[in-house]
């Protein structure tokens, strides 16, 4: 009776933080003055502007699911491979690209890649070009550029995992049976990871043309993204952004059951009883240029977060590589100045308010979802897991649509909606966590209580949350630190100043003209050095398996 | 007559729709040592965790000490349980361990440490208290799992295939151990396992389970030398087994043909169809010409170090073990023709 209540509680907030907003838009892009219709999907693919946003979104998420596979893939066959000095450190540091979103990274880099940035003046001052190039062009390069350096290490952990999860002995049979490396790999390692490959590249897909951040700094609004940020304002009288997001949630939920089905038929992992070893010792040029190899990449994808530094703390940057006067006045405009005082303040209560529903909700559902059994549990494990696919922008899209003009409308009043999404869209970290540590804790410590006497409350105290608290505490470390940099839900549905997160302040100050750019990031090189101590205690505590938040199945 | 501990009654189980568990009936009596014996995969260990409490039954009942306890919750049972893997807490010491039942039940200090350090003696854990599970052996964790559940004074304790992770010779020191500890503490137990030695070294009473039910309850002297069918006779020991027809009865003695020809078997069982196997153990031949002869060649042996199994093989193809003392083994030659026979009240018969 009890379990029922808890479950149907918990199935409540998913109801209202997630299906119903989602069930608004569907109904929203079909339906009409009271009829079925497909007029608003029809308005928005034979308009030119949105049939090309459309092609540019999609073509940007193919882009970067192949530049991200070009740098993924032969990293994690590197690191599953080879041995040598600092690889413990270099997997740390690969992860590190991640700790800034392109959003603000991309304010940094534009000071690079700029007509008159780093790059050019490096080119021009090595007699290498005679006049600057325009690399950001229309912004679609910038984006790519953005994005891959921030995403290439979901390909990597994914690609990683697969490779881990099968021993080398398979490799060996295929070789002791005649195979040559080729048809090994075409025949064994390739179907091996592939599902690993499918995962990674649908979340990175969806990551890319989702992403709302980076082309408003790049200023490229013709994607599907953008189209939908600008649509809210009057959407009311334009109900284009329905279909808009409709057709993101389709593409979204077709690769999710895609990836779920196929990784489900496929369990791909040889029972690892004898780990052998497949690390090769490296010694002499082979050695050296690895490290080159690695440390080129690394160098490159930390350009964005580089740049950003440089940049917090110019005084002077102009026609030079590098700034030609230092100041650290920025940093403490970002704790006096009003806009950043009350963005920091904000998004320290949002987050923390989110990540404690989520520890509470996280632990509660990842116990029920390894421990009880009861009617609909497949059911909440879709539920719980749905917020990791379905991009923030449809949650917030959603969200303002569902509620505008209701006693939650985020035009008045947004707190209550930004920490349902924030929360929202982190319970899965949790989910993930708590259910993997009670997966790991065998039942028998919990019934070797209930044997020797204890009831219920005094089996959790003492046994049960001890035993998992790591893991809850490394879950919730990460979500507070992703919510505190959330973007998509940040831009969206604060609206009125005093309620702005962090990431509406940077966005707003990256706009400003004089200091406003330096400030920004500031607070974003503060946001990164948060996610990455996070991120680094997380993966303390976690290990390698770090991995299992950015992978869907 | 003892008294009655424990009675399983009419125990039914299936899990989404598949039986693993049908009508189980047994008494278990006062400081028995009661097996419960079977292959994997049979539903022992389903039907132990039904008795603690963790498992509820579809049908039947549990009674402890005359008191129906099916539907009581694990905690409130008071019955010990030792897990296949221990399932030591590996947050605590092995002091915190083992006191942690008498904690939640609120004694006093005083008391638990006076019964803590009783059963330290007692389980030979003297000097590992402030160790963390992870920092002892196999067999001492084994030891922590056995203190952690006697302290608590329980009316009966159950072990899951308790010696199944460790290696031969700390599985014997332990068996020994246990049996100790039986012995020490009065207690009456319940044991599960697949292991037969083990059973039959340590048990009281045997249950063989055999594909959910539980085919034969009884000492481990009845069940070797009255084993019910042929699948028990098997599981228990070594049998030669020949398949026959019963070509004539008078009074208790069958007559009975078979491929290796006539046997005569002894035996007050009633049989009630034609087709039957006939059994018997290998040390229950001897090295004589009399009834029920087999005749063969010395195809191989295996030496046990006490005993010796020759492999014979007779004409028609078939292959017996026969038990003889290690004493007497140079009389025998690899590929010699040898002649045994066995007396009609040392086999056994089963219907087919």
């Amino acid at each position: 009776m009890k379990r029922k209540i808890v479950f149907t509680l918990i199935l409540i907030f998913f109801l209202f933080s997630l299906v119903y907003p989602v069930s608004f838009i569907l109904l929203q892009s079909f339906y009409h003055d009271g009829k079925f219709t497909l007029e608003i999907l029809k308005i928005a693919l034979t308009n030119y502007i949105i049939r090309k946003s459309i092609i540019n979104s999609f073509l940007l998420g193919v882009i970067v699911v192949l530049t991200t596979s070009l740098i993924g893939i032969p990293l994690a066959f590197i690191f599953d491979r080879f041995s040598f000095k600092g690889k413990s450190i270099l997997r740390i540091l690969f992860l590190l690209p991640m700790i800034a979103s392109p959003f603000v990274g991309s304010i940094g880099i534009k000071q690079i890649l700029s007509r008159f940035g780093s790059l050019n003046i490096l080119l021009i001052k090595l007699g290498l070009v005679k006049n600057p190039i325009s690399w950001i062009g229309s912004g679609f390069l910038g984006i790519v550029i953005l994005q891959t350096l921030h995403l290439y290490p979901i390909m990597f952990l994914n690609i990683s995992a697969s490779l881990n999860n099968y021993d080398i002995s398979v490799e060996e049979a295929s070789y002791n049976l005649g195979a040559n490396a080729f048809q090994t790999f075409f025949k064994i390692i390739f179907p091996l990871i592939l599902p690993g490959f499918f995962a990674a590249s649908s979340i990175i897909f969806i990551w890319a043309i989702t992403d709302l951040g980076t082309p408003l700094v790049f200023e490229f609004n013709n994607l599907v993204s953008v189209k939908i940020f600008y649509t809210l304002k009057d959407i009311n009288t334009n109900p284009v952004g329905y279909a808009l997001v409709f057709i993101i949630l389709l593409l979204t939920l077709i690769l999710f059951i895609f990836t779920k089905k196929y990784i489900g038929k496929t369990p791909y992992t040889t029972g690892r009883t004898q780990v052998q070893t497949k690390e090769k010792n490296l010694q002499g040029k082979k050695l050296f240029s690895l490290y080159i190899f690695l440390f080129l990449i690394l160098l490159i994808s930390l350009i964005p977060h580089f740049s950003l530094i440089f940049y917090s703390f110019s005084k002077k940057w102009f026609f030079s590589i590098l700034p030609s006067e230092y100041t650290n006045e920025y940093y403490k405009i970002v704790f006096t100045h009003r806009l950043t005082k009350t963005g920091i303040f904000n998004s320290l209560i949002y987050s923390s308010v989110s990540t404690v529903i989520d520890i509470l909700f996280g632990f509660l559902i990842g116990y029920i979802l390894c421990r009880w059994k009861i009617k609909g549990k497949g059911l909440l494990d879709i539920l719980s897991m749905m917020p990791l696919v379905i991009p923030g922008i449809v949650i917030a899209f959603g969200y303002v649509t569902t509620f505008s003009n209701t006693i939650l409308d985020p035009r008045n009043n947004p707190i209550f909606l930004i920490i349902l999404s924030y929360s929202l869209r982190r319970i899965p970290y949790l989910v993930r966590t708590t259910y993997s540590s009670f997966l790991q804790l065998d039942q028998g410590l919990e019934e070797a209580s209930y044997s020797l006497g204890a009831n219920n409350i005094t089996t959790f105290k003492r046994i049960i949350f001890p035993l998992v608290s790591p893991g809850l505490f490394a879950g919730a470390i990460l979500a507070f630190a992703f919510s505190l940099m959330e973007v998509s839900c940040s831009l969206i549905l604060a609206i009125r100043e005093k309620f702005y997160p962090i990431s509406k302040v940077i966005y707003t100050l990256a706009g400003r003209v004089t200091d406003g750019p330096n400030t920004a990031c500031s607070l974003g090189v503060l946001g990164m050095v948060i996610t990455a101590i996070s991120l680094f205690i997380s993966t303390k505590i976690f290990a390698k398996k770090i991995g299992e938040f950015f992978r869907i199945g | 007559m003892a008294k009655e501990i424990l009675t399983v009654e009419n125990i039914d189980k299936s899990y989404n729709g598949k039986v693993v568990l049908k009508n189980i009936n047994f008494t278990v009596y006062e400081n028995d040592f009661f097996f419960i014996l079977g292959p994997s995969g049979c539903g022992k260990t389903t039907l132990l965790r039904i008795i603690a409490g963790f498992v509820e039954p579809d049908r039947g009942r549990v009674i402890l000490n005359k008191k129906d306890i099916t539907k009581i919750p694990p905690n409130k049972r008071n019955i010990g349980f030792v897990f296949q893997n221990y399932a030591l807490w590996p947050h605590m010491k092995v002091i915190e361990n083992i006191a942690y039942g008498l904690r939640v039940k609120n004694y006093t200090e005083e008391f638990i440490k006076k019964k803590v350090n009783e059963i330290i003696k007692i389980t030979r854990l003297e000097g590992l208290e402030n160790l963390y599970p992870s920092q002892i052996s196999g067999g001492q964790q084994q030891r922590v799992a056995l203190a952690r559940a006697l302290v608590v004074n329980p009316q009966i304790l159950l072990l899951d295939e308790p010696l199944s992770n460790l290696d031969a010779k700390l599985r014997d020191e332990l068996r020994r151990e246990i049996k100790r500890i039986h012995k020490e503490t009065g207690i009456t137990m319940v044991y599960v396992t697949h292991d037969q030695k083990e059973a039959m070294t340590l048990g009281t009473t045997i249950g063989v389970m055999k594909d959910k039910e539980i085919v034969q309850i009884g000492s481990p002297y009845e069940i070797y030398t009255n084993p019910i069918d042929i699948f028990v006779a098997s599981f228990i020991g070594e049998i030669n087994t020949l398949k026959g027809e019963i070509v004539k009865k008078e009074q208790d003695i069958f007559k009975i043909e078979t491929e290796e020809g006539i046997f005569f078997v002894k035996t007050k069982k009633q049989i009630n169809s034609e087709n039957v196997y006939i059994s018997f153990r290998p040390e229950s031949a001897i090295n004589e010409e009399k009834v029920n002869v087999i005749k063969g060649r010395l195809h191989d042996y295996e030496f046990y170090g006490d005993i010796v199994k020759i492999n014979i093989i007779t004409q028609k193809g078939n292959l017996f073990k026969i038990g003889i003392y290690t004493k007497d083994f140079n009389k025998y030659k690899k590929g010699e023709n040898i002649v045994f026979s066995v007396s009609e009240d040392r086999i056994m018969v089963f219907e087919q």
